[in-house]
């Protein structure tokens, strides 16, 4: 070895990084590359000193998993009050397209009232921070309110004629 | 999954970032919250991550954003109200009263440091990460991970040296 290695060099020497054994005769007779690593050797000795053996509460991994069950089941509950939102949506705004009569009519009709109870229930289960893991029973009844406008329509189809 | 591959990452690197935490805060309690966070965001990032790679980078990347952020959120915190982080009490009891007593100040002095330096020390001395981990974690080349190893255990001896003299 002609050259002498740099301070990183011999860091990585240091910390094992590099084959000590390549560069032990250059250390044993160059002075100054000896200095150069001892100096960092010794910093590194006292920066190892920020090595900690701290160990984490038993139960850590139960309450991590516990809290993961939560935030996933809050996560899952906001499509299901995306559902619901549109299913409130599509029922008002096809009651509103749909002539005035039908309005009352609508509103007279068992199943679109029983819908409108789920929903009501869904949005004030949501309101008061419960999970929803059920949230997808929404999804048969947002296809039954679908059911229901296509039968209105048709029957106003019916009566123009 | 989640819940099993949840179980198997905590019992993996819980200890390491907690640690990595703690050395960051100096505060075990705002640790212990890091820690849990860690492992709650990967949970909900899974989907996002490639399992085919190793999850340590991953995880000590995600604590050590939130180290950066809660720091900065606890800035007003005054230093005596935290802990400082538990040093390893080696042997004797000899040992373990002089760590005791300059624990404090390698605390202080770590605290002292720009986070660019602190964090490569942290990885390097405590969790005992190679150059390449620490790249890989920080997203840096391996010349600057040296470079900023080397500079900052200059530092951290500096600030040690300070804090002799004060006393």
């Amino acid at each position: 070895m002609k050259k002498c290695p740099g301070p990183l060099t011999w860091q990585a020497v240091v910390d094992g990084e590099e084959d000590g054994a390549r560069y032990a005769a250059h250390l044993e007779r160059c002075p100054a590359c000896r200095a150069v690593y001892d100096e960092i050797r010794e910093a590194a000795d006292l920066a190892g000193r920020l090595r900690c053996s701290v160990v984490l509460p038993p139960g850590f991994a139960g309450a991590v998993a516990e809290k993961a069950r939560t935030r996933l089941a809050t996560a899952r509950s906001l499509p299901a009050g995306l559902v619901a939102a549109l299913m409130f949506v599509v029922t008002g705004a096809s009651a509103l397209l749909l002539s005035q009569g039908y309005w009352s009519w609508w509103l007279s009709v068992g199943l679109t009232r029983s819908c409108s109870l789920l929903m009501d229930a869904f949005f004030g289960i949501t309101y008061l921070g419960k999970n929803l893991n059920q949230a997808w029973l929404l999804v048969p009844a947002l296809l039954l309110v679908l059911l229901e406008i296509a039968a209105l329509k048709k029957l106003k189809t019916v009566e123009e004629c | 999954m989640p819940q099993d591959l949840l179980r198997e990452m905590v019992e993996q690197h819980g200890n390491a970032i907690y640690r990595l935490a703690q050395r960051y805060t100096g505060d075990r309690f705002l640790a212990e919250d890091i820690a849990q966070e860690t492992f709650l965001r990967a949970c909900a990032r899974l989907q996002s991550y490639d399992r085919s790679r190793p999850a340590g980078p991953w995880l000590f990347r995600i604590a050590l954003n939130l180290c950066r952020n809660r720091r900065r959120a606890a800035r007003e915190i005054p230093v005596e109200e935290r802990f400082a982080a538990e040093a390893d009490p080696g042997p004797g009891p000899e040992h373990i009263y002089l760590q005791q007593e300059t624990e404090q100040e390698l605390a202080a002095a770590l605290r002292s440091l720009p986070p660019v330096y602190r964090e490569v020390l942290i990885l390097k001395h405590v969790n005992e990460l190679s150059y390449a981990e620490i790249s890989a974690v920080l997203g840096l080349n391996l010349s600057l991970v040296k470079n900023r190893l080397y500079r900052g255990r200059i530092m951290l001896r500096e600030a040690l040296q300070k804090g002799e003299n004060k006393r």
